[in-house]
């Protein structure tokens, strides 16, 4: 109720926030829990990689340490840089170097978020259009009730095949795919959030005098937001998994397709370090997901 | 309707909305069939008029019907057999012109308060400058005015209540339906609350059905008090007093006397209350 006092710049809005944080005693204790959680489980790792001497093959070993990653299998990526800016790729007779590597994981990263990015922008939107349709009309119940309850439960890791050779291109293979993984959790999601829409908000826009379609726009649609944040998330989630699949099993560029390369070769370095990239892009995905849905859910009741 | 109120009628209104109507209700029949398969009548045969600008209240006790009624008015229910009309015209389905105070919350939480006034007439293709003037109006006359810009998440019950009454208001129904509005605000709030109403009626002059459970509160509201009973009309009669009505006015031999027969009606015989 209270007035929005004039934005501050960011800065001082971020050193606000630093402040709160140190004031709340419960919120530096989860700082300081999970930062110390990170911090064990890199140390774990650095002492079985200096306990585990096994290798799968000589100069591989099964537990790679952290200077072994920074150096070795960093760099070790810039076999990945068809070339350009002013570096040669590894197969066109270029030394590996250590901008070569960044350069690598920033295209091959790229790579794999468009395929996510329009994958899932079509899967959302196309799933989220075939249930809020399935709730509205009956018609489209009857029609699409049964193909989409055939869907479901298909197992989607088992169809990649399928999709790339009904596809052709390894691209527009792990988009479809993509779009399938996440169009199904949304179309779960959001008929499920309709059904929980409370009929009085749908009584009271009929009694003022809203029509169906109105209705449905103004007031089934954002009633259903909240509850579709988890499906947002969820599906991010599977969207990454699906991207990563699809990669996996036949793209030609992408993280995925290095873990195909690094597996047949046993680089266990390689396939944990590509684990690392994607845990943190995952992580940044599902950070703008919520900044972005933030705005959309101001006016809930705060838990 | 006086001259007063045609003249204060805002400008943007199409067709005779804000005027009260009459209400008429023929050999109402709601038949519902219980889980045990055996049916039975909810509305049995109900005739009723409520006269333009009639405040009327119903009372009974739960599962008497009146809920049921109203529902039936509010066209959100579809009778089993008989004719409900408004000014003649038959009743098909949820409109404007009846406007609904719902007994649970029903402000959108998703819209600021002002919006949320504002939503019947947005809906209704009111430009956006004379909506907005509406909502403000009526959202100062319950006295609101100063949380227009809030989320509904940041209201008490009360400050709901009215925000809910404002929004009916504004949408300016010929007939204002008000199903147990106030059975969960406190008494304080639900005093103040009936004055809100009051007033608003008085100047609009709109016909009112007003369903509660609570004697005294149908005592200090209406022109005429209807009893259901078992999907029937068993009492209706006339209450005379000025309004407002305070507690004192409430002791009143007449209105001592109405309220004896109500709770009568209601199944507290003499004595027992």
């Amino acid at each position: 109720m209270a007035e929005v006092v004039a934005s501050t710049p960011k800065t001082s809005a971020r050193k606000e926030r630093r402040a709160r944080v140190a004031a709340d005693p419960e919120r530096r204790l989860y700082r300081i829990g999970a930062v110390t959680v990170v911090a064990v489980l890199v140390i774990g790792w650095q002492v079985a990689a200096m306990v585990s001497s096994g290798e799968v093959k000589p100069g591989h070993p099964f537990v790679p340490s952290w200077p072994f990653i920074a150096q070795h299998t960093l760099v070790g990526l810039s076999d990945y840089w068809p070339g350009g800016l002013g570096v040669e790729a590894v197969a066109d007779g270029g030394e590996r170097s250590f901008l070569g590597s960044v350069y690598a994981v920033a295209y091959q990263s790229f790579q794999t978020l468009w395929r996510l990015g329009v994958g899932f922008a079509l899967g959302a939107g196309i799933g989220t259009t075939v249930a809020l349709l399935v709730s509205a009309s009956t018609w489209a119940r009857r029609i699409l009730s049964l193909p989409t309850q055939i869907i479901r439960p298909f197992p989607l890791l088992a169809i990649i095949p399928i999709f790339q050779l009904w596809f052709g291109t390894a691209t527009i293979g792990a988009i479809t795919f993509i779009a399938l993984a996440v169009g199904i959790m949304f179309f779960t999601g959001v008929l499920n959030a309709v059904g929980n829409v409370p009929p009085i908000y749908v009584q009271n826009a009929r009694v003022l005098g809203a029509g169906r379609v109105r209705t449905y726009l103004t007031i089934v649609v954002p009633a259903i937001f909240p509850e579709l944040q988890s499906t947002i998330m969820l599906a991010i989630g599977s969207a990454w998994t699906a991207a990563l699949g699809a990669e996996f099993i036949g793209a030609q560029t992408g993280l995925g397709q290095i873990l195909t390369v690094a597996k047949y070769f046993s680089y266990i370095d390689r396939m944990f370090l590509i684990g690392i990239i994607v845990v943190v892009l995952a992580s940044v995905s599902f950070a703008i997901a919520q900044r972005l849905s933030k705005p959309m859910v101001a006016w809930m009741p705060d838990r | 309707m006086t001259t007063a109120a045609v003249r204060d009628r805002p400008s943007w209104e199409f067709g005779p909305q804000g005027i009260g109507a009459t209400l008429t209700v023929t050999d109402l029949v709601k038949t519902y069939r219980r889980s045990g398969g055996e049916a039975f009548n909810a509305l049995d045969h109900v005739n009723l008029t409520i006269e333009a600008g009639q405040f009327v209240c119903i009372v009974g006790p739960s599962g008497c019907g009146k809920s049921t009624l109203l529902q039936m008015v509010t066209g959100l229910g579809q009778p089993t057999a008989g004719e409900l009309a408004l000014d003649g015209k038959p009743i098909d389905g949820p409109g404007p012109e009846r406007g609904l105070v719902f007994q649970k919350d029903s402000v959108f939480p998703w819209m600021r308060v002002i919006d949320n006034v504002a939503y019947g007439l947005k809906v209704r293709g009111v430009a956006a400058d004379a909506r907005k003037e509406i909502a403000e109006r009526y959202l100062a006359e319950v006295g609101l005015a100063h949380v227009a810009k809030a989320w509904p998440k940041e209201l008490s019950g009360g400050m709901l209540k009215r925000v809910a009454i404002a929004t009916t208001f504004a949408n300016a129904p010929q007939l204002l339906l008000m199903d147990e509005p106030f059975a969960s605000v406190d008494y304080v709030t639900r005093r103040k609350l009936h004055r809100t109403v009051l007033d608003l009626w008085s100047e609009h002059q709109l016909s009112v059905m007003f369903v509660t459970h609570d004697v005294d509160e149908a005592l200090t509201l209406a022109d005429r008090i209807i009893v259901m009973k078992a999907g029937q009309i068993v009492d209706d009669r006339l209450v005379t007093a000025d309004r407002p009505r305070g507690v004192e006015d409430l002791a009143a031999p007449e209105m001592v006397e109405h309220k004896e027969i109500l709770l009568q009606h209601l199944g507290i015989g003499d004595g027992e209350h």
